[in-house]
């Protein structure tokens, strides 16, 4: 047998015994719905109350302390890099690559500062059967990190993130500094990444050399923000409690600023030294806002690497967010609605309970001890045990073990027995509400008699309200025309939109087919309706439908309720009878109906039918009875169909890119193929009725999904919406070819699943917001 | 789509970035449910739940750390918690000295697949008689390959805590499955 490792072997273990091919995502997505409401409300009264108190108790003003300890110099933000140190800079002399049985690998990028050294690599040309992802493969892949090899020491990685698409991945590794005498560095990486032991070349070696870091190289500048920040503090203690959550020395400061072509990267910190709490942090983004001079909030996101340059500091947590351009001139203010604390129970709170004379492993004692432990917040010991050491032959470690549950939202508690001198524990809980168990372990036997446990720590969310500003220097250049400014579909064009209940114009209806979730499986089901919302007929569970030209049938993928979809379908619009449409499997995807009504076309991926399983993916087509089956497209890895031109002879379908895809146009009588234009995001294409223009998606800057109509070949781009507030998505063209309708999710709604649909009009930039009982994903268009 | 891109997408209300990352790992986040619970149904209500959490928390997820460590660790976690709730007083039998020994010689000498899937099955038994917590500690060093820094966070433990469950649990598995011939 071949060698194998620990974790292979024990994939086998797991699988042998499993059943194959189990898909969770239908029982995901019911739960979720169903807990949405019940969750959510309660945080949003919680805010509320908050609020109020806010405004009885004033606002307590705080400052940072005013010296910051060793505020680093930097010599700048290097895109690709992050922030660099001052000092000897050198990098990469030229990019390096190496194919081996079709697979590159490649150096793009190396810096070495002072501080360390970062690369930047990438690995090209996979398939989906080289990966252990493939569900055809029994075994796991290999996960070993790149070195770096110098002429006296190997140096291994102390960070690595990373992304990967279909065919590839781009890791950025930080190491120690190279020595400034080195210049001369060799990249081991013993495996391609979740690789099939033998599928892809091991052993991979790759020389580059370093060089000063030329004058030109790019570099934004950073911008300390060493003025001490006020910042303003205010916390709500709550009725009843008996203490005050100590949070003076918590602060907000923002530290410094990287002015970037579109916006700035701020970094931010909050502080926490000297409090004596375990640990502060952010908390989700609806409870952060940064807001310009007017007090308009700016839209900003996390920046993925801006992180990983920074060291981490004990007493702070640091972030870092991307804003877009700031328009108005004077200060910005970030704001913090709300940290995640651990902080020590204020009031002496404690219990006694007798474990008895000989107390034994596993012994259990049911205490249900409810506790007020400050600032609001309960919880209730429900039981003690004693717990038997993890193997019976291993030496016992006497102590107990505390199952502990909170309707209030403590998380995480600490334990101990101060009386008593203790081997260690004293933590437990997590991240989420619910009952959790925290303990500790003596350092002698159990004592006898009875014990005082003392509750030291809770940990919790905290709502108050911190906030650091900072005026960016007037010099900033603005920019005199952002994709944003000129979108049709805003936020505020939306929300006005949902306000007008516009009437749909004489001239405008139709027939839609209809993807969407409905209670109480929330599964997908289709239905066809009338834009006004009239003559709706539902056909079941299934997804993605297309109607045929005539408006008579619908293909569509099956069910997937306990399992991937059997195949594709076909159901007549008159009868609701549906019938298997003959040569699809499981696995075949995203049907589409010729013009011309001869043919569907459909992409095909792994027989697995998993979402997102690895490829190949390839474009499928056959006469509507099934017969004559052709497979377009040979790729090892991802061709998605997009849509069919109007001609009924060419499709359009997209193919994997570095950067996202190219969308490509086939005649399917001759098989020749041409790309028309590349985009950075694989997401819906639509093409109008006259097969002049394309409706379809794109990322944007501080990565918004923006929505875009386009010439045939992708030139003279118009925005129709900028992703800001609402992800708007799956555009489908009307049969006029004036309007486009799309779904829009609200990012901040709580409370609705399904999204809602909204009416484009691509000229005038006119929005009409659907009646909310019409909601889900168009997929096809009919007179 | 990347991880990252499904993230990004969920934390803006487009479910269908839920939908890649549950297609993406569900299948290894059972697995290893099911390597601690030995329950498939547990398994699946482990992977169900931690799911779910993670869209309710998708908003704190940090974008600088992969997703796969974190979802993994949150898994074992979740596993560890049902089955040592589901187990509180089922007492774990004395272990099987003779059994360890007859499973050391066999794994010595594997070379046909007859005698692999035998093993295989003997070390699925073989990990029902350790203890949950130890479970935990070999699936996640072995299975999911994380360091014991990893561990110790991932199981809230101090090093040495974590250090101590490890080389037993280590220990009595090699010597269980003589895997060390295998793996090196």
């Amino acid at each position: 047998m071949n060698k194998m490792t620990y974790s292979q072997i024990l994939d086998h273990v797991a699988r042998d015994q499993m059943a194959a091919n189990t898909n969770l995502a239908p029982r995901i997505l019911a739960q979720i719905q169903k807990g949405k409401s019940a969750k959510m409300n309660p945080r949003l009264k919680v805010f509320a109350a908050v609020v109020v108190a806010l405004l009885v108790i004033g606002v307590v003003l705080m400052n940072v302390p005013g010296v910051r300890a060793a505020i680093q110099s930097w010599f700048g933000y290097v895109p690709g890099i992050g922030l660099v140190s001052e000092g000897q800079i050198r990098v990469l002399a030229e990019p390096v690559s190496v194919t081996r049985d079709g697979i590159a690998l490649n150096i793009e990028q190396v810096l070495v500062d002072p501080n360390q050294t970062t690369v930047v690599y990438s690995v090209e040309g996979l398939t989906g059967e080289m990966l252990d992802s493939n569900p055809m493969w029994n075994t796991a892949g290999c996960y070993k990190d790149a070195t770096l090899r110098l002429p006296a020491e190997e140096l291994s990685s102390t960070d690595q993130i990373g992304t990967n698409w279909l065919t590839g991945y781009e890791h950025k590794t930080t190491y120690p500094a190279i020595p400034s005498t080195v210049n001369e560095v060799t990249l081991v990486l013993p495996c391609i990444r979740s690789a099939i032991p033998g599928k892809t070349p091991e052993n991979w070696e790759l020389a580059f050399r370093l060089v000063p870091a030329p004058p030109e190289m790019t570099a934004f500048p950073v911008i300390e923000i060493s003025t001490p920040v006020e910042v303003t503090n205010t916390v709500a203690p709550q009725a009843a409690t008996e203490g005050k959550l100590s949070i003076e020395g918590i602060s907000l400061s923002l530290d410094r600023a990287v002015q970037m072509d579109d916006g700035y990267l701020l970094y931010a910190t909050l502080h926490w030294e000297n409090t004596g709490l375990s640990s502060v942090d952010r908390n989700d983004t609806p409870t952060m806002h940064l807001l310009d001079a007017n007090g308009q909030e700016i839209p900003f996101t996390y920046d993925l690497d801006a992180l990983s340059t920074m060291e981490w500091q004990p007493g702070q947590t640091s972030f870092a967010i991307r804003t877009a351009q700031i328009e108005a001139a004077g200060p910005i203010t970030f704001v913090l609605d709300s940290i995640v604390v651990t902080a020590a129970v204020p009031i002496e709170t404690s219990f006694t309970f007798d474990p008895g004379p000989d107390p034994k492993p596993g012994q259990v004692w049911e205490l249900d001890k409810y506790f007020h432990v400050g600032y609001g917040h309960s919880l209730r010991v429900l039981r003690a045990t004693y717990p038997k050491p993890p193997l019976e032959n291993l030496p016992l470690q006497p102590g107990f073990s505390f199952d502990i549950e909170s309707q209030t939202g403590v998380m995480q508690a600490m334990l101990y027995d101060k009386d008593h001198p203790l081997a260690g524990g004293g933590g437990g809980g997590g991240s989420f509400t619910g009952i959790f168990s925290a303990g500790f372990s003596y350092a002698g036997g159990i004592p006898e008699g009875p014990i005082t446990v003392d509750i030291e720590s809770i940990g919790f969310n905290v709502p108050g309200h911190w906030e650091a500003s900072w005026t960016p220097p007037a010099t900033t250049p603005r920019s005199t025309s952002t994709p944003q400014s000129s979108a049709c579909l805003t936020r505020e064009s939306w929300q006005q939109a949902l306000k007008a209940h516009v009437s749909l114009p004489s001239n405008l209806g139709g027939k839609l087919a209809i993807s969407d979730l409905l209670p109480p499986t929330y599964n997908y089901e289709i239905s066809v309706v009338d834009l006004d919302g009239s003559h709706r007929k539902s056909l079941g569970f299934g997804s993605a439908p297309s109607l045929s030209p005539n408006g008579t049938r619908v293909v569509h993928v099956g069910p997937m309720i306990d399992g991937p979809s059997k195949g594709l379908f076909i159901t007549d619009l008159a009868s609701a009878i549906t019938t298997p449409l003959p040569g699809t499997a499981t696995g075949d995807m995203g049907p589409l109906w010729s013009p011309d009504g001869q043919r569907i076309a459909f992409t095909r991926g792994p027989a697995s039918g998993l979402i997102g399983a690895p490829g190949p993916y390839n474009i499928i087509m056959m006469n509507v009875d099934g017969s004559d089956v052709r497979q377009l497209t040979q790729s090892e890895s991802a061709n998605y169909l997009a849509a069919w031109m109007p001609d009924s002879i060419s499709i359009l379908y997209t193919e994997p890119s570095r950067d996202g895809v190219t969308l490509n146009l086939m005649n399917t009588q001759t098989g020749e193929s041409r790309v028309l234009f590349e985009t950075n995001y694989n997401g819906t294409f639509s093409i109008s009725p006259d097969g002049k223009r394309f409706a379809f998606e794109e990322m944007l800057p501080l990565d918004k999904y923006g929505l875009f109509v386009s010439d045939f070949e992708g030139s003279n781009r118009k925005l129709l919406a900028d992703g800001i507030s609402y992800t708007v998505t799956i555009p489908a063209w009307s049969p006029d070819g004036q309007w486009v309708i799309a779904s829009v999710h609200d990012q901040n709604a709580s409370n609705e699943f399904n999204a809602r649909l909204a009416l484009i009009h691509v000229d005038t930039c006119q929005i009409i917001a659907l009646p909310k009982d019409l909601v889900g994903y168009v997929s096809s268009w009919l007179p | 789509m990347e991880d990252l891109q499904a993230i990004r997408r969920l934390k803006r209300g487009d479910i269908g970035g839920l939908e890649c990352l549950i297609a993406r790992y569900q299948g290894k986040a059972l697995r290893t449910a099911f390597l601690i619970t030995h329950d498939e149904q547990m398994a699946e209500d482990v992977v169900q739940d931690v799911f779910v959490r993670f869209y309710q928390r998708a908003e704190c997820f940090d974008e600088s750390r992969p997703f796969e460590p974190y979802f993994m660790r949150s898994v074992v976690n979740a596993a560890l918690n049902l089955v040592e709730r589901e187990n509180k007083g089922y007492s774990f039998a004395d272990e099987d000295t003779s059994e360890l020994e007859e499973l050391l010689e066999q794994a010595a000498s594997v070379e046909e697949q007859v005698e692999y899937n035998t093993l295989k099955w003997q070390i699925s038994e073989a990990l029902a008689k350790l203890h949950p917590r130890q479970r935990a500690a070999i699936i996640q060093r072995y299975y999911l390959e994380m360091s014991e820094k990893e561990m110790s966070e991932a199981l809230d433990s101090p090093p040495g805590t974590v250090k101590w469950l490890l080389n037993a649990a280590r220990t009595r598995l090699r010597s269980l499955l003589g895997l060390e011939r295998m793996a090196e």
